[in-house]
This record gives C-alpha cells, sequence and structure tokens, in this order.
C-alpha cells in the first residue's frame, strides 16, 4: 500500500510541490498502478540476466580532439534569468 | 485528388518533370489547412504562409531536374524533435517558450534535402499517452471522426498527414506512439531498429525506448523518408553503424517463400472482431501468394505492458529531473530559495500524466521496491527480448494488430486509465526488444475507422516489412480479401 505520507516523501524527492487533495488523488492513482506492475511477481525470472539495452551497443569512443560548441550566448538565451555568461538561481545557502 | 493529399513519391515525380511546382503544392496544402485544421488542430505552431511559400519558391527556382528528389516538399514535425527557426513545446507548459539552439539530426538532414517544415505537430505532453488529450494546449481530432482521438503520442502528426496537412512527417515511439496513432489515423507509421535513426535533438523522456518513427501516406514513402535519414550520427551514442540499405529496392519484391509468424498471444486476447478478421484476411491474401505462415508464441507478452510502464516511468522520472527552472523553460518568480522555486516550477509547469509518470518511476526506484518492481522488470524485458529473437531465427516477420480496438471517442480515457495502459498492448513488445515495427492501413472497421496491422522485423530488418506492407497495401488497395 501507499500511503499519502509515502507520495509525499516520493513528491519531495521529485522536487514537485503538491496540496493534500493531489496528494490523495495521487495515492489512489499510485495503489492501483503498483498493483498492476506486482503482476509481474508471476514471471520466473530466477536464472535471467538483468538487461538495461534494448539492441546491442556498439564501441561510441572517438578521438579526443577540440571541435566547436554552442556559443554562450545561444546556450544561455533561454534561461529564465542570465547574468555574465552565468545562469542565475535563487537563493541557495543562508 | 487534391495534391496535397498525393504520396510524397508521386508529387516528387510531378514536380521533377514539372508538372506542378513546389509554390503550387505549397498553396494547395495552405489552402487545406485553412479548410481544416480548426477542426483536427494537428499542429501546435504552423509556419507563417509567406514564408513557407518563400521557400517553395526557392526551392523551385534552384531545381534542376531529379537530382534533388525531395525539394520544396511540405512536412511536419512532432513538437519534441528540435528545430531552430520554430519553437519546441514537448506540448508542455514547462517549454512553452522554448526555441532549440540547435537542431535535431534528422531535421538537418531533411533541411538539407531541401524538405519544408510546415509547423510542429501536438502530442501528448512529452510524448506520455496514447490519444493527444495529454497536451497541455488542446485535444487533436482525428481527421477521419472528429468525435474521435488521433491516437498518441504522435496524434497531430498522424491526424496531419491523414487531413492533408503535410505530405509526411516525423514522430517519436517509446511504446506505440507512431504506429498506433498511425493505425488510428489509417496512415503508414513505422518504429526502426533502436539505432537505426540518430535520436540527437530528441527531447527524451524514456531513453532505452524512445525511437524517432515515420508517419507516411504509404509504404513506398516511408521507404523513401528512411533511405534519406538512417545512418550513424556521432552526436548520438546509441545510433548504429550498421548498413543502411536501398530500401526502395524492396518494395514489391516477390514474397513467396517468405514465413510470416502470427503470434497465438495476439489472437487469442481480447481484440475487436473486425481486427481480427482483417489479420485473417492478410494472412489468406500472403498464404494465397505462395509465403507460409506458421503460429508462434510469445509467451512473455502479456507482460510487456506492465515492464514498459515500469522501466519507463523509471527511466522519465530521471530524465525530466532536468526541467527545474534554470537553463530553460518556465521558472516561478515567488520563491525565494531553490529548492521552492525546483518545487513550484514543476508543479507549474508538468500536467498531471506527466507528474503521475514521474511519481510512478520514484515509486518503483526507492530501495524498498527496487528489487521487486525495477529489476524485476529489467530481467522481464530481456525475457520479452528473447522470445523475439527466438522467433525470429525461425520466421522472416511477425504479423498482428496494431492496436486491440479503432479509434475510441474522445474523453472516455480519463475515465478508465487502464484503456490507456491496454491500449499500447500489442506496441510495447517491439520497443522493450528494439526490433523495427510498421503499422499498416488495412480497411476499415463497421464505422468506417481504419484498421491497422503491424508488422514486426528482425532487427535492421525494415527492407522485409517494406517488402510485405507494399503486397498487403497492394491487396487492400484492390479490396482483394477485404
Amino acid at each position: 500500500m501507499i500511503s499519502k505520507k509515502e507520495v509525499e516523501r516520493l513528491a519531495d524527492m521529485t522536487r514537485i510541490a503538491m496540496t493534500d487533495d493531489e496528494l490523495a488523488k495521487f495515492a489512489e492513482d499510485l495503489n492501483e498502478i503498483l498493483d498492476r506492475l506486482m503482476g509481474l511477481a508471476e514471471v520466473d525470472t530466477q536464472d535471467v540476466d538483468t538487461t538495461y539495452q534494448a539492441a546491442p551497443l556498439e564501441e561510441a569512443t572517438r578521438e579526443d580532439v577540440i571541435t566547436s560548441s554552442l556559443p554562450a550566448e545561444e546556450v544561455l538565451k533561454n534561461a529564465p534569468e542570465a547574468v555574465d555568461g552565468y545562469f542565475r538561481v535563487p537563493r541557495i545557502v543562508d | 485528388m487534391k495534391l496535397c493529399n498525393l504520396p510524397a513519391h508521386r508529387l516528387i515525380e510531378m514536380l521533377s518533370t514539372k508538372e506542378i511546382s513546389a509554390e503550387e503544392l505549397a498553396q494547395d496544402l495552405l489552402r487545406n489547412i485553412q479548410a481544416r485544421e480548426d477542426q483536427v488542430k494537428a499542429y501546435i505552431t504552423i509556419d507563417d504562409a509567406e514564408n513557407i511559400l518563400a521557400k517553395a519558391k526557392a526551392a523551385d527556382a534552384k531545381r534542376d531536374g531529379a537530382s534533388e528528389p525531395f525539394l520544396g516538399l511540405p512536412m511536419a514535425i512532432k513538437d519534441n524533435i528540435c528545430t531552430t527557426e520554430l519553437p519546441t513545446t514537448c506540448a508542455s507548459k514547462m517549454l512553452e517558450d522554448y526555441h532549440s539552439p540547435f537542431a535535431a539530426t534528422v531535421c538537418e538532414k531533411l533541411e538539407q534535402a531541401g524538405l519544408i517544415f510546415v509547423g510542429k505537430t501536438n502530442l501528448d505532453e512529452f510524448g506520455m499517452g496514447s490519444s493527444t488529450e495529454n497536451s497541455a494546449f488542446y485535444p487533436t481530432h482525428n481527421p477521419v471522426d472528429p468525435t474521435r482521438v488521433p491516437g498518441g503520442s504522435s496524434g497531430g502528426s498522424a491526424a496531419a498527414v491523414a487531413a492533408g496537412e503535410a505530405i509526411w512527417a516525423l514522430g517519436t515511439d517509446a511504446g506505440g506512439s507512431v504506429r498506433q496513432p498511425a493505425a488510428f489515423c489509417g496512415v503508414v507509421g513505422l518504429k526502426p531498429t533502436y539505432g537505426r535513426l540518430s535520436r540527437y535533438g530528441l527531447i527524451s523522456f524514456a531513453p532505452s525506448f524512445d525511437h524517432i518513427g515515420l508517419l507516411t501516406r504509404d509504404v513506398a514513402d516511408c521507404a523513401l523518408l528512411l533511405r534519406l535519414l538512417a545512418g550513424h550520427d556521432p552526436l548520438d551514442a546509441t545510433s548504429s553503424r550498421s548498413k543502411v540499405a536501398d530500401y526502395p529496392n524492396a518494395l514489391g519484391k516477390e514474397i513467396a517463400g517468405l514465413t510470416v509468424g502470427v503470434p497465438a498471444e495476439f489472437l487469442q486476447s481480447n481484440l475487436q472482431g473486425e481486427i481480427k478478421g482483417a489479420i485473417h484476411d492478410a494472412i489468406q491474401a500472403l498464404k494465397d501468394a505462395g509465403a507460409v505462415v506458421q503460429e508462434i508464441s510469445l509467451p512473455h507478452l502479456g507482460h510487456g505492458p506492465s515492464a514498459y510502464y515500469a522501466l519507463s516511468c523509471a527511466e522519465a522520472s530521471s530524465n525530466l529531473g532536468r526541467f527545474d527552472g534554470v537553463r530553460y523553460g518556465l521558472r516561478d518568480e515567488s520563491a525565494q530559495d531553490v529548492t521552492t522555486m525546483f518545487k513550484n516550477t514543476r508543479r507549474q509547469g508538468f500536467g498531471p500524466e506527466v507528474k503521475r509518470r514521474i511519481l510512478t518511476g520514484a515509486m518503483v526506484l526507492v530501495k524498498e521496491r527496487r528489487e521487486e518492481c525495477y529489476l524485476k522488470a529489467v530481467k522481464v524485458r530481456q525475457l520479452i527480448k528473447e522470445d523475439f529473437h527466438r522467433v525470429l531465427d525461425d520466421v522472416d516477420l511477425i504479423l498482428g494488430p496494431t492496436t486491440p480496438t479503432t479509434a475510441f471517442k474522445l474523453g472516455t480515457t480519463n475515465l478508465d486509465p487502464a484503456l490507456v495502459y491496454d491500449a499500447d498492448r500489442f506496441t510495447v513488445a517491439a520497443n522493450l526488444a528494439g526490433v523495427p515495427a510498421m503499422n499498416l492501413p488495412f480497411g476499415f472497421d463497421g464505422a468506417g475507422l481504419p484498421i491497422g496491422l503491424q508488422l514486426i522485423g528482425r532487427p535492421f530488418g525494415e527492407e522485409t516489412l517494406f517488402q510485405v506492407g507494399s503486397f498487403l497495401e497492394e491487396c487492400a488497395g484492390s479490396g482483394k480479401n477485404i
């Protein structure tokens, strides 16, 4: 069972502010989803390898050479706030 | 028939012999958008008519016989693939004003080939959904029946191609997001092999599942477009170096002697009668032409949706961490400290389905559940992959339905989340296994809604999909057996 308290923890971990009503609604949803996911328990996976990729990956190395990158102003143009070539955010430490 | 409803390969012929100009084609398409877009709402952004016409004129001036066949063809791009001229929103308030500083590799290839981007198409926010109703802006309507959904998440792209609002379109497919809307709207939809198309510039939600896919009027167009876009890209570490075939050569090739497998699990499951009927008709047509059709078994298929949901949400919860109000997109300006800013920004920027999936991802990844949910799903994925590889050793191709039903009504999915979960039942398997899969329109149900067959091939075996797809397309077109 996923409690409202647990949803609160998950929402905090994933940095999403939520009202009490939202927490209750998502608790319902997550319980329904978890019920379905627990259906996987019936599959025998005792000797199965863990696989994280659908396709065998090829070696993706390259020569370590310097290439051009985006100009800083292009990188910063979508930033909500930028100062002196940096991203600006609200206070982090007191 | 209007120009804007013709397949690209016909238009390419007409353009190269100067029977028509790119400007006439663009005008025809823009008139059609004017007439239909209010009802269909396929696009989030449409470029200015002037700009589109100027590009078409430039294409006409540049044209020199058939040397650059794609010059001046107007097409659409799903709005989670980066373009530089037009904004890229992912149908999310989070990226409502985002203008990418770089273009996706596939978009660069298209522009170099002279194609014109008409606009960016609607989707379920960040690609999460199967009806395009999860767009933060508005739902798209199915051009065949506007009371019904176009499918999703590439619903805008499928609707644009079906309505004659684009000659062809790019979509993305993490669990069926190209094939399912293609089936609902009656167009061809291809999810190529994992690694076949570069994903650089695709705003990813689940990287081990995400693919760029193609939505076209017919199989021949699909083969042409894949040949143009396929190939290794140093900017995408998962893109493959395997040889790009001359895909159009596979069209119309003799199918006698090919072996086609039909999974028992597909036909035994709860499936709309007319779709089952279409599969039987296709089987008969294949047999009549000398193909060998045999029943096969993919025993773990039924667990595909759960494995997909657990893993794709896990990946999404980590992937969407980048949307924090720092580097791009929305920011809550009221917060006094950075953590509150993150939390408020994500609260305002993400819609309910995106939040649900992020929370689900966190739920399956936390220490207490990692083993029984996440790692379990990883192993089930491996079993499904092995099922496919075993079966594809014996058969050249797998045939089945793309969807359990034809297009459903708008407004019904939010009432029953299980409906959407099940809508992906036949498509997620190909993403779990990384194999190529294509939707092929094959007749209509009693309500006049398109039925889609799904063809699934060996890794990098897209040619077989085109070979058998073009044969079945001809059967459907001639009314033979259906």
